[in-house]
């Protein structure tokens, strides 16, 4: 179900897959939506309520991992909603959003809304401002 | 008569993955390129999630660098439909990124280094063949070159 907006001062994370990590660097294929889907998929930082940064990375992985492989080799990108925000507009003149998509196994469930599979402009904005983590 | 086959057409003619980066070994593509194609190629056999490698995609991406030899190496990923993805960092900051569709033209995109005079994340980029891309960021690609 999509819930409201996430503040612009909070951080949302991606985890990206082996094939979207090059010797620890994030690629704009890293946060490239799949053709036909509405937003990419995230997860809202704040929501988890950890101590830190790190602790709340390690909440993220232990979620994924109830769900897909989330491997050695993969990371976990984190950007600020509002720098994720205006990177895009400023790359591509599109505005973003970045709202909760609760789920019933993922309560932290967040997307991406507002660009398409072809954009890679975004994309590659977003992957150039977002922190790799290493998977816990 | 013997049939003489250019590069370019036994890159066309394979099958696989393995038979592409097969042709670019033979024609001594660098190694860094053809460990990670394969490395790419088994994830997928490994993880339902990950993408497949878009065998014709590997091909217009084997053509370009067995034919412009003179670029730096790039890292290399995969988009979600498993085309191949190609990034390039210039001498001053500026990133350069390549998505090679199978119909044979790249999707490409040039983000410019941001700076205190102009923070803004700038970019440009379009839908072209790899030819009409390499002239039409010129300044660019001689700046990958100076990399």
């Amino acid at each position: 179900m999509t819930g409201k907006d996430i503040p612009k001062g909070d951080r949302v994370s991606r985890y990206c897959k082996p094939s979207s990590v090059i010797d620890g660097r994030l690629p704009p294929c890293a946060f490239e939506i799949r053709r036909r889907e509405d937003y990419l998929s995230v997860n809202w930082i704040e929501y988890l309520g950890a101590r830190d940064l790190e602790a709340a990375v390690d909440a993220v992985c232990r979620v994924l991992r109830s769900k897909i492989k989330v491997k050695s080799g993969g990371r976990v990108a984190v950007i600020g909603v509002g720098t994720a925000m205006s990177v895009a507009f400023d790359a591509a003149n599109k505005r973003i959003r970045i709202r909760h998509v609760s789920r019933p196994d993922d309560a932290s469930h967040s997307g991406i809304f507002g660009y398409a599979h072809d954009d890679t402009a975004i994309a590659a904005a977003l992957a150039k401002h977002a922190r790799p983590f290493e998977t816990s | 008569m013997e049939r003489v086959v250019s590069r370019d057409g036994q890159i066309a003619l394979t099958k696989s993955c393995k038979d592409a980066v097969a042709v670019m070994e033979q024609d001594n593509v660098d190694t860094r390129i053809t460990e990670r194609i394969a490395y790419l190629d088994g994830l997928a056999a490994d993880d339902p999630d990950e993408p497949a490698v878009n065998l014709e995609s590997l091909q217009k991406f084997a053509v370009f660098v067995v034919t412009r030899r003179h670029l730096p190496y790039p890292l290399i990923g995969l988009t979600p439909d498993g085309f191949i993805e190609a990034v390039w960092d210039t001498s001053d900051g500026d990133m350069l990124t390549m998505d090679f569709l199978p119909v044979g033209d790249v999707r490409f995109v040039v983000l410019l280094a941001t700076s205190e005079s102009e923070p803004r994340q700038r970019s440009l980029g379009g839908l072209l063949s790899p030819d009409d891309m390499m002239s039409a960021i010129r300044p660019f690609v001689d700046k990958l070159i100076r990399a």
